[in-house]
């Protein structure tokens, strides 16, 4: 890679390459929201492009684990097509693998449709001349696609991302923690050389990958934890912990993500940090239990704002811990034993 | 060798000496981030923090091997012993304020080590002035033991125990994963496939059991005396269970080795017979976890503990799915007592507290034929 190219795939934070408030969908209905990141996590990022690496970012539940890979794809597409990328209608080459208990390795590469080219071999050998009755015209689709195997293959995320790129694209492996515990260790390989071969098609064009520097992917990996990864996939990863947002960048981050709404609304959002704060700090202590994150933050906050008299806001802030308040409760803490301790503690000190 | 060939090739040394498993690759990816000019932007100001955050990134990882403790330790170490080389070579240069301060020397005068202890004091406070001319305490090179800053560094609390909620939870997901079991239900659409490709047309198609995640766990704990220290550590494993998130999960108590009864958790003087609990279990299903220092904390094996054992352990061992004795007294103590023994009629079922091995055992295959268990050895 030049030097340029290098210097390109920078990331920064930058107020001009952020998304606006209310978030913007691209064509494929992903959403991109303002991102503040922290300093440690723009330098890991930076790290990982620049060495060509998968970054495993792990961090508590709605730290914005997700919302970084976004962020980067947003900010990639401004500065690649001059301009906001919903103007623009251009964006940045962007995958995202979301990962289930269910997920194979295989999945993110291709799969092939065994099954299809079956049914399709059934129509074709048991009664080539009742063809016609069936199909009508699509008999000649249905010749052309039985002699290409390659008809039958689908590309996964990192499949896609792997050929036919101008740029280095963007691939989220989200919550790898979720699939079975082979999973990682399966995607090894994949991962180290960014080349896999297509069993199913013939010797001559089976192999896809690996790309040049220039259009090499960049793969951001998050977990939430629930299992811990194999050392293997580890070592080949860079890591980085997203640590809990401090209250003034969490400051910022309301500023951002509501503007104008919360003008004229300081003692709100800071009685409502404080009371957020409270829980946080309350549910961190207690084993068990999960504290909430900036993304339940957000909605509690939305909850708050959406009501237009702040006055009424005020007093169901305040009683968190009754019958009024409770609806808002419920956006920050998820489980009934959770609620009690909190309850208890907010009643005892207010 | 230089060092300006191979940078900071001291301090990826002291890390691996310290513990971390990190291999030569990945003291190239230092060398290469370093060559790109990441962890040098404030080199000038003799500020460390980029270099640290940059190898934090690149060599810490959620594993016991990269431990970001170690790293941190071993690194906070180096940068002290690095700015008192170079105070050394230039004297006068002026060491700007680092945003992490050294290693503080200690402040205080009190308390004071008596006179007599020490041979000259004027050697040990030569500046102290003349109205306190007692020697304060030096800090000494305690190399490799971590430092205590704070008293609230000796508090334990449940989530630092050895075996903590997190791994009861990732264990009891191991434990619990899908088997095959039962009637054959479901379809096998790839077997299906593979048999018309073998055949050549179609004959019949392949069934087989659906997978079901159908596991119990039953906890039996050793609630003898000796064992009462380290009831803390078994917390994690009984709150899982008391709030469900292990779950169906049933406890019950025995002291030194159950024999013919076990006793209820909530009500310790209520006696189950221990035929009934064993008819309750499922060969498929039932995962028996044991909780108990087997007889490792008497040197002596007492001959009735030892019968006893075997035949609940033979009795038990056709009735689970599996079967893992956490013994919480560490393995290296076990030689010589009868936990040495037990551990080798469970042929590797029985672990200390360690995270690993304890993820491990949960890990382990469920076979189709019934647990193994080692004859004991005769002459002992």
């Amino acid at each position: 890679m030049t030097l340029e190219e290098t210097k390109f795939y920078t990331y920064a934070e930058s107020d001009a390459a952020q998304p606006p408030a209310k978030g913007v969908r691209d064509p494929e209905g992903r959403e991109y929201f303002p991102y503040l990141p922290e300093p440690g996590l723009v330098k890991a990022l930076n790290l990982a492009m620049a060495l060509g690496r998968p970054l495993l970012l792990e961090g508590e539940p709605g730290c914005g684990k997700t919302r970084v890979a976004n962020a980067l794809a947003y900010q990639l597409a401004y500065k690649k097509f001059k301009g906001k990328p919903e103007k623009k209608g251009k964006w940045w080459n962007f995958y995202i693998w979301n990962v289930t208990s269910t997920s194979r390795a295989q999945d993110g590469l291709y799969t092939f449709d065994a099954v299809g080219r079956l049914r399709d071999a059934q129509l074709m050998g048991t009664a080539p001349e009742r063809l016609q009755d069936f199909l009508g015209d699509e008999v000649e689709d249905l010749k052309k696609r039985i002699k290409d195997k390659a008809e039958y293959l689908s590309y996964g995320p990192l499949g896609k991302a792997l050929q036919n790129q101008t740029d280095r694209p963007i691939v989220l492996i989200d919550e790898i923690d979720k699939a079975d515990s082979d999973f990682p260790n399966d995607l090894l390989l994949e991962l180290d050389e960014l080349r896999f071969t297509v069993s199913e098609l013939d010797q001559d064009n089976n192999s896809i990958g690996p790309p040049t520097d220039t259009t090499k992917p960049i793969v951001l990996i998050t977990s939430n934890r629930e299992k811990p990864l194999p050392e293997p996939f580890l070592r080949r990863c860079l890591y980085y912990y997203v640590p809990f947002p401090k209250r003034r960048k969490l400051e910022e981050i309301i500023q951002k993500r509501f503007e104008e709404k919360v003008v004229d609304k300081d003692e709100l959002v800071s009685l409502a940090l404080d009371k957020f704060d409270a829980i946080y700090d309350l549910l961190d202590r207690q084993p068990g239990s999960r504290p909430p994150g900036t993304s339940e933050l957000l909605e509690f906050l939305t909850a708050l704002i959406e009501d237009d008299d702040t006055e009424t806001a005020i007093s169901e802030l305040h009683n968190l811990a009754n019958e009024e308040g409770a609806y808002l409760l419920g956006a920050l803490v998820k489980t009934q034993a959770d609620q009690r301790a909190v309850k208890e503690q907010l009643g005892a000190s207010s | 060798m230089s060092t300006l060939q191979f940078p900071f090739l001291d301090l990826f040394e002291a890390l691996q000496r310290a513990g971390m498993k990190l291999s030569p690759e990945q003291y190239d990816l230092l060398r290469q981030a370093l060559g790109q000019g990441f962890g040098l932007e404030n080199w000038e100001r003799k500020n460390w923090d980029d270099l640290r955050q940059v190898c934090r990134v690149l060599w810490v990882k959620p594993s016991r091997n990269y431990d970001v403790r170690i790293f941190e330790r071993v690194f906070d170490q180096y940068v002290t012993a690095k700015r008192r080389k170079i105070q050394a070579l230039w004297p006068k240069a002026e060491e700007p304020e680092a945003s992490r301060p050294e290693q503080p020397q200690p402040q205080r005068r009190w308390p004071r080590v008596p006179p007599g202890k020490l041979p000259t004091i004027e050697e040990v406070a030569p500046e102290t002035d003349d109205a306190d001319k007692l020697p304060v305490s030096v800090q000494t090179g305690l190399e490799g033991l971590p430092e205590a800053k704070h008293d609230s560094d000796f508090v334990l609390n449940p989530c630092q125990m050895p075996l903590s909620q997190r791994t009861v939870l990732d264990s009891w997901q191991f434990m619990r994963r899908p088997l095959r079991e039962g009637l054959r239900h479901e379809l096998d659409v790839e077997a299906t496939i593979e048999r018309i490709a073998k055949a050549g047309y179609f004959s019949d198609v392949v069934m087989r059991p659906i997978k079901s995640k159908r596991a119990e766990l039953i906890v039996l704990v050793d609630d003898g005396n000796g064992m009462l220290p380290y009831r803390p550590a078994l917390k994690p494993l009984v709150d899982a269970i008391e709030v469900a998130q292990v779950r169906p999960a049933k406890l019950y108590r025995f002291t030194t080795y159950p024999d013919e009864y076990l006793y209820d958790w909530e009500q310790p003087t209520q006696a189950v017979p221990l035929d009934r609990v064993l008819a309750h279990m499922h060969t498929r299903r039932t995962i028996v976890l044991i909780w108990g220092d087997a007889g490792a904390n008497q040197l002596n094996p007492v001959e009735e503990h030892r019968t006893g054992l075997q035949i609940f352990l033979d009795r038990l061992s056709p009735c689970v799915r599996s079967l893992i004795w956490l013994n919480p007294v560490p393995a290296y103590r076990w030689g010589g007592t009868l936990a040495a023994e037990v551990a080798y009629w469970l042929d590797g079922r029985m672990t200390d507290l360690s995270v690993s091995q304890v993820l491990a055992l949960a890990k382990q295959p469920v076979s189709d034929d019934r647990l193994f268990l080692r004859a004991p050895v005769a002459s002992r």
